[in-house]
């Protein structure tokens, strides 16, 4: 009862009182064996005013302002029929029946907006500021750039800024969905809307209250509302027909069969049914429900998706396009595989590989250098590096060459010609390393189940074959494209593109970094690990907060499952509406029917809504 | 200009379909979004006059509802 608002508790009771009295008419009347028209007419008459007087106030208002297609003229004009063909009783229980569905309506519609509501809240109210050597409380916005915040134990972080002093734990869950625990010690960046665990840490402010996260997120979040999928449009352009469309059909009904058959009376009673339900309420309400409620759902799991529009597009993905770096590869290097020469042993290789990588600053030369820790830098005499084939030192009077098996067999002679760092010194061969980027643990498994959800995976990458090959053949892809300058991926993008059916859309799936172009070009662009990153929240559809790959899945589940929600309450709405339309032009179906046609269709339609807000 | 208003009293999301489209015709108003379920309105207009009129033209269509500054 708490939750109700003050006019939704007003209404309750009317409907109560009014039922009560409505209740008491049957009674006596079954007692007395019939009360006769005046006293019927009163005593319902009372149960009539008492749920609908409103109604019946505004339905009045909008007459005197020419405004006659409204739900309430409406009901009005269906109820006031009702009591001019002498059923009293029917007019009561529809006027009735009408305001418990307008109840449910309005407290379906209070609980999805409280509901959002809290979705919506991780925004900070409050920063304490360091000013003139003082603590002073202010609103977020009123912070400026550069300025230091001081946040305790407890507290949300207002604003975008690098701590200056002190370290605490800090807990991104509402940006990022991820329960996991970040680390803040002077000089990590730190976001508005995590919350600070354990330590007082001073922060010095590097954005204002309007850029910096949380009020990013949330400016997302409320204008993924305006942009409106298909279903929404089609909604809204069907809603403007339905009105006007259902109340010319109850003039054809109330006038045109009684000029061959007659009874006008029994036509009329028919007419009206259509007058009750020509409200498109139901569907009006749930469609956009369903798909606010779905956004505000993968906020909370740290995905954030910028409209409707892409949601549903989403949900109708058959082909999933990864950028291979960074995306189903963690983009740091790892040594995969050691392989010594038969003359040569692991030891040998390694101390040899890191002595001539010592000095330089390429990826792979870090990856080394730090697999072998005993490096005598003393003994490195000369370095040289020659660029797209390799490196050349000497170490302890040798000449020791690390490079592509092409560079190195002009020294020496190479037994494999693999993908890998091969080192050759002085003449002799020593074998190669084989360096590749880690996977991600959970890339293989997202694979697999976009594969048993009938989607075709695909691969982009500007890394050789060979490399792109061992990733796919790992993950279990369904095609690859590799050594593409970042032009080309945009071209393979637009052939997939070209080559879908309209029904289908294709995804990019991007970390954001470089490959705006397909990020936009894509039906859906979908950026990962974005915290932090403005480029790609500004590039993608829709935006993965963290690295977690296995959100995709999420996304499409949600997508998936959100498109059913609308898709049910369109069928089930315009099903019900039509099914008394028919059945009432028929005389099968009531005002009753018609009433629950109408306000009860829309209080399921939107229960149903309510499941999009959780997974 | 970009303006956010807070608008209630609106029955359902129809009506907010309706209310939209008056403030829309409004002259001076480029373009106006409400949205029911946040009982927010954006209106895009030439300055702060055609935003009032855009706002009686509303209050007008729909006496129930409550127009307020964010």
């Amino acid at each position: 009862m708490n939750s109700l608002s003050k006019g939704q508790k007003h209404l309750l009771w009317r409907i109560i009182a009014s039922a009560v009295v409505f209740a008491l008419f049957y009674i006596i009347d079954a007692i007395t064996g019939g009360l006769g028209v005046p006293l019927s007419f009163a005593i319902v008459t009372i149960s009539y005013v008492t749920s609908g007087y409103d109604v019946i106030y505004s339905a009045v208002r909008n007459i005197i302002r020419g405004k006659l297609l409204d739900e309430k003229f409406l009901m009005l004009i269906a109820t006031v029929g009702a009591y001019a063909l002498g059923d009293f009783g029917e007019a009561a229980a529809v006027m009735l029946f009408y305001q418990t569905g307008e109840f449910f309506q309005s407290y379906a519609v209070g609980k999805s907006r409280r509901s959002i509501k809290e979705l919506m809240d991780i925004c900070p109210e409050y920063a304490s500021v360091e000013r003139g050597g003082e603590l002073c409380v202010v609103m977020p916005d009123e912070v400026e750039v550069g300025e230091i915040i001081v946040v305790k134990p407890g507290e949300k972080i207002p604003l975008d800024g690098i701590v200056t002093s002190g370290a605490s734990w800090l807990d991104t869950s509402s940006l990022t969905g991820e329960s996991l625990r970040r680390e803040a010690k002077e000089g990590s960046e730190v976001y508005s809307g995590s919350i600070n665990l354990s330590g007082v840490i001073k922060v010095k402010v590097t954005k204002d209250f309007d850029n910096s996260t949380v009020s990013r997120i949330l400016e997302l979040v409320e204008n993924s509302a305006f942009h409106k999928s298909k279903s929404e449009a089609f909604i809204t352009r069907f809603a403007r027909v339905y009105t006007p469309f259902v109340v010319i059909c109850a003039l054809l009904v109330a006038f045109v069969p009684p000029l061959f058959v007659g009874s006008f009376a029994t036509w009329l009673r028919r007419a009206l049914i259509f007058l009750v339900i020509s409200c498109p309420c139901a569907l009006v309400i749930s469609v956009p429900l369903s798909f606010f409620a779905s956004i505000g759902c993968a906020s909370k799991h740290g995905i954030l998706i910028k409209g409707s529009n892409w949601l549903e597009a989403l949900g109708r993905a058959k082909t999933i396009v990864f950028d291979k770096t960074g995306t189903l590869t963690k983009g740091n290097f790892v040594i995969t595989r050691i392989c010594p020469s038969d003359s040569s042993d692991d030891d040998r290789l390694m101390s040899a590989a890191a002595h001539c990588e010592y000095y330089s600053d390429h990826p792979i030369a870090e990856v080394i250098k730090s697999a072998y820790p005993h490096i005598n830098a003393g003994d490195i005499e000369g370095f040289e590096a020659i660029s797209g084939c390799g490196v050349l030192a000497k170490v302890a009077g040798k000449a020791i060459r690390c490079g592509k098996a092409s560079y190195i067999s002009q020294y020496c002679d190479v037994t494999v010609s693999s993908n890998g760092v091969h080192v050759c010194k002085d003449g002799e061969y020593l074998g190669y390393i084989e360096i590749a980027d880690e996977v991600k643990g959970e890339s293989a498994s997202l694979i697999a189940t976009l594969h048993q959800k009938g989607i075709n995976t695909v691969m982009l990458t500007g890394d050789s074959h060979q490399a792109a090959d061992w990733v796919a053949k790992e993950l279990g892809l369904g095609s690859v494209h590799a050594e593409l300058m970042p032009q080309d991926k945009t071209a393979v993008l637009s052939t997939l593109i070209a080559e879908r059916s309209s029904k289908n859309a294709v995804v990019f799936v991007g970390d954001g970094t470089n490959d705006a172009p397909a990020l936009s070009l894509a039906d859906v662009g979908i950026a990962m690990g974005s915290l932090g990153s403005d480029a790609a929240i500004e590039a993608a559809d829709i935006v993965i907060m963290d690295d977690d790959i296995s959100k995709i899945n999420t996304s499409l589940s949600l997508c998936r499952k959100t498109n059913s929600i609308v898709r049910q309450n369109i069928a089930f709405s315009l099903g019900v509406k039509l099914l008394v339309m028919v059945l009432g032009t028929l005389g099968f179906a009531n005002m009753w029917a018609a009433v629950f046609a109408d306000v009860g269709v829309a209080f399921i339609a939107i229960l149903n809504s309510f499941r999009a807000f959780k997974l | 200009m970009k303006k956010i208003y807070k608008v209630t009293g609106l029955d359902c999301a129809h009506c907010a379909a309706n209310f939209e489209a008056v403030v829309k015709k409004t002259h001076g108003v480029t373009d106006a979004k409400v949205n029911f379920l946040l009982e927010k309105m954006i209106i895009t207009c030439e300055d702060e006059n055609a935003a009032q009129a855009a706002i009686e033209a509303g209050k007008k269509a729909f006496p129930d509802c409550v127009v307020q500054g964010v």
